[in-house]
């Protein structure tokens, strides 16, 4: 990094430590002040280390659909808990977040360190058909559909999740799919983010269902290699943002534009990711 | 039965027999130190500029560069430890912090110099809390600034192109939304 008239210049440790206590939008600036910072705030070890940070702040994502007469569009929405708490009666413009948006056929698998995990399939009589998007709500960008994994359609269960595998350093998709063809078998399937085929990882005897798990949930939190359902800690989320936000936005988006309406359909916990 | 029970009893009463003494040798082991750490006891730090300042036990604590070292060595009044690369006037900050106990009243007195210096050695002396304190105090300095600002305040030159740094401007033009004025 070049060094100007000032007296004292910080090294990249130091400099590290400063800026990994920032919020993110700040890291998206501090890109444009030079080439080194750039470089400085782009590296994995300074991701991780902010990531490692930040993740003390919890933050909620909502989804929410926005009607027109001609489309219908998903999105995204990242708040920070503590602002809702700070404001209670915030709405969605006042929280400064812009919207990721998403096709409205897709749904939202699951989230991850700030990522999103957007779920689309195909159904038809024979088989059926997933693909995933994986975005950033914060930074608006979003990866192109992952490869698509084709299942056989028969009456079993299979569950799908979306997590960071920390040993493989990678977000993954993971699907289990239970004795499909009556074959007694439970197969896990992974797709990691940029990965361009689905693998095989594990098969092995079929396991009987969860008490309370749909026959054919496709939603499940995936948390440290182990896929979990989620209806817990969906509920509670769900029950948070319409408690504190469905009124506000109502009313904001009423104002607005009166064919538009808006309900929150669901909301997970999620952190921020940098990059 | 009787005398085995007994036997075990003297084992037992042997046992708590040592362990006092182990205890006791412990105490007596701890009193230079225990000594040491007596309220209003100072340790001599010779600055940067060449200033000798009697620093407070409490504070020195802190200090765990310093820690290691006196743990190492039979301490006495004599005692003096150079720390070159800290200014008496930097010093005389950090006591005041330390003192303090973190207020952020305080840290908001400091110049953008000053807090910088203070950063740089609360690092060489391992001043953990203060470490953070500052950090956090500088990264509330920076927060919503523009990137004029930052490049000011942390003395980096921009060497991008004008073509470079517009691009750069337009991908990330999401975090330009309502930055504050410098």
């Amino acid at each position: 990094m070049s060094s100007s008239q000032n007296n004292c210049v910080l090294s990249q440790d130091i400099l590290m430590e400063i800026l990994s206590r920032l919020p993110i939008k700040d890291i998206g600036r501090l890109k444009c002040v030079s080439k080194g910072l750039n470089r400085l705030v782009s590296d994995s070890t300074f991701v991780k280390l902010h990531l490692q940070r930040s993740s003390k702040n919890t933050h909620m994502l909502l989804t929410f659909e926005d009607y027109h007469i001609n489309r219908t569009r998903n999105y995204a929405v990242v708040c920070p808990v503590q602002e809702l708490l700070d404001h209670p009666s915030s709405t969605l413009k006042t929280l400064h977040h812009k919207h990721l948006p998403f096709n409205r056929k897709y749904n939202v698998l699951g989230a991850c360190n700030g990522l999103v995990c957007l779920q689309d399939s195909c159904i038809d009589d024979e088989f059926e058909e997933y693909w995933f998007r994986i975005g950033n709500p914060t930074t608006r960008v979003m990866t192109k559909d992952s490869p698509h994994i084709r299942l056989n359609r028969r009456d079993y269960w299979l569950m799908f999740g979306f997590g960071y595998d920390e040993w493989s350093d990678s977000y993954q998709v993971v699907l289990l799919d239970n004795n499909r063809n009556q074959s007694q078998k439970l197969e896990v399937s992974v797709c990691c983010l940029g990965d361009t085929c689905w693998r095989n990882t594990l098969t092995c005897d079929a396991v009987t269902p969860m008490i309370g798990l749909q026959s054919r949930g496709t939603c499940g939190a995936f948390v440290s290699a182990r896929l979990q359902s989620n209806d817990e800690m969906e509920s509670t989320s769900c029950f948070f943002c319409k408690s504190e936000l469905k009124k506000d936005e109502d009313e904001e988006i009423a104002s607005n534009n009166e064919e538009c309406d808006c309900n929150p359909t669901q909301a997970l916990i999620a952190n921020f990711l940098p990059n | 039965m009787a005398e085995r029970g007994e036997s075990s009893e003297a084992v037992m009463l042997k046992k708590t027999e040592e362990e006092k003494l182990r205890k006791g040798k412990m105490i007596v082991g701890d009193e230079s130190k225990a000594g040491y750490e007596e309220e209003g006891k100072k340790v001599k730090l010779v600055t940067s500029d060449g200033v000798t300042m009697e620093v407070e036990i409490s504070i020195v604590k802190e200090m765990e560069i310093i820690q290691t070292f006196i743990g190492a060595t039979d301490t006495d009044d004599s005692f003096i430890f150079p720390i070159s690369n800290v200014s008496s006037h930097i010093l005389n900050q950090i006591i005041e912090l330390v003192k303090g106990e973190y207020d952020q009243e305080l840290a908001k007195k400091l110049s953008h110099d000053e807090l910088k210096e203070i950063l740089v050695a609360a690092n060489y002396l391992n001043m953990k809390t203060l470490f953070h304190f500052i950090a956090t105090a500088i990264a509330n300095v920076i927060q919503n600034k523009s990137v004029e600002f930052v490049r000011d305040f942390f003395g980096i030159v921009n060497d991008f192109t004008e073509e470079e740094e517009a691009e750069l401007r337009k991908t990330n033009a999401w975090a330009f939304e309502g930055v504050d004025e410098d």
